[in-house]
């Protein structure tokens, strides 16, 4: 009697781990396929997070541009002088009168003489943006006035000139000692942004 | 584990219709004319306006900076062209040239001053009494408001 339960406790320490071992990999057979669906279902989430991240980024940037613009900043200013159609009329009036080209009495300088103007309007850039030229020439009584006078065309006119080429005979050991009439062609651009028809 | 999935699935499409959603409305703004211009600005993709008066007076300044005479201002496609003339100091000094030296220390690459900084130059002529050399100096451009970062409005709840 007692060899026999000896015997029977002897099978079940056998036995046990062995079953335990084919239920252990019975497991991992049925669970694999279900582990791996989930597996590729993370992989694909991290993905569209990303996407996401990204692309709020670069939608988070335009809503800057947006506040900054409702804002009516100087941004403001600088878009609506480039939002417009090339007008040969509006470019000359800016060019021709302004405060410093009309004589001043309250001011002892004498006013700037446009002598020549001569437009190109210019092409579309890659950008989308059109740029024109316009070949100004200028007499005025010292560079100051000179200075003066391109700078308001460069910061506050109405359009969007800029500076391309100019040449001036500044001397810096005869600064402020310079008075003579001095005449000076200048190249400006201009950027403008017709509507499209 | 089917049921993980299912809730990494759900995730995974709010995240691609967050997405859908922002690029329509990306796609409202590219045409917008005002967000185009000021993307634009932002990029540099435009050349800014140069202050005339501002960068007159700065080259002036540098001149006095420098212990040197500039003559002639060029200013194109964002360079200044100009000739420097550089003399021997009245208390004697070994040669002109050192003004030269002094000029591009104060405005070399590695620390630029005002808004330009000084192009390499390549060659200086003249007499140890006086010495010339055309230079030129590359226009900095100022940050513009397109690019400065916008500033966010803090709130409390009280």
């Amino acid at each position: 009697m007692a060899f026999e339960s000896f015997s029977s406790a002897k099978k079940h320490r056998v036995y046990a781990p062995i079953i335990t071992g084919l239920a252990i990999l019975l497991a991992i057979f049925l669970a694999r396929p279900a582990f791996g669906a989930y597996s590729d279902a993370q992989t694909d989430l991290a993905s569209a997070q990303k996407t996401l991240e990204t692309t709020q980024a670069e939608l988070a940037k335009f809503q800057s541009q947006q506040a900054k613009i409702a804002s009516g900043s100087e941004l403001s200013a600088q878009i609506n002088k480039i939002n417009k159609p090339f007008s040969e009329l509006g470019i000359m009036q800016a060019i021709f009168l302004n405060n410093f080209t009309r004589p001043n009495s309250l001011s002892n300088s004498s006013p700037v003489v446009v002598t020549n103007v001569s437009l190109d309007a210019g092409s579309e850039l890659p950008n989308g943006i059109y740029f024109a030229k316009a070949n100004v020439t200028i007499t005025a009584g010292n560079i100051q006035s000179v200075v003066d006078y391109l700078t308001y065309l460069t910061t506050n006119s109405p359009y969007a000139f800029t500076l391309n080429d100019i040449n001036l005979p500044i001397d810096t050991l005869m600064q402020g000692q310079n008075q003579e009439t001095i005449t000076v062609p200048v190249t400006l651009g201009i950027y403008y942004y017709p509507e499209k028809k | 584990m089917s049921v993980l999935k299912m809730f990494t699935e759900s995730s995974t499409n709010a995240a691609i219709a967050a997405t859908t959603d922002a690029k329509a409305k990306i796609e409202a703004f590219k045409k917008d004319r005002q967000i185009l211009i000021a993307s634009l600005l932002a990029d540099n993709s435009l050349t800014p306006s140069i202050n005339l008066k501002s960068l007159v007076n700065d080259f002036n300044r540098a001149a006095q900076k420098a212990s040197v005479r500039f003559q002639g201002f060029s200013v194109k496609d964002d360079v200044i062209t100009t000739n420097v003339i550089s003399f021997m100091a009245p208390n004697g000094g070994t040669d002109a040239v050192e003004g030269i030296f002094n000029m591009m220390k104060i405005y070399s690459q590695d620390n630029a001053q005002a808004n330009f900084r000084l192009e390499p130059i390549l060659s200086i002529s003249g007499t140890p009494q006086s010495r010339t050399t055309p230079v030129s100096f590359k226009i900095i451009p100022v940050k513009t408001e397109a690019q400065a970062p916008q500033k966010t409005a803090t709130s409390s709840n009280s």
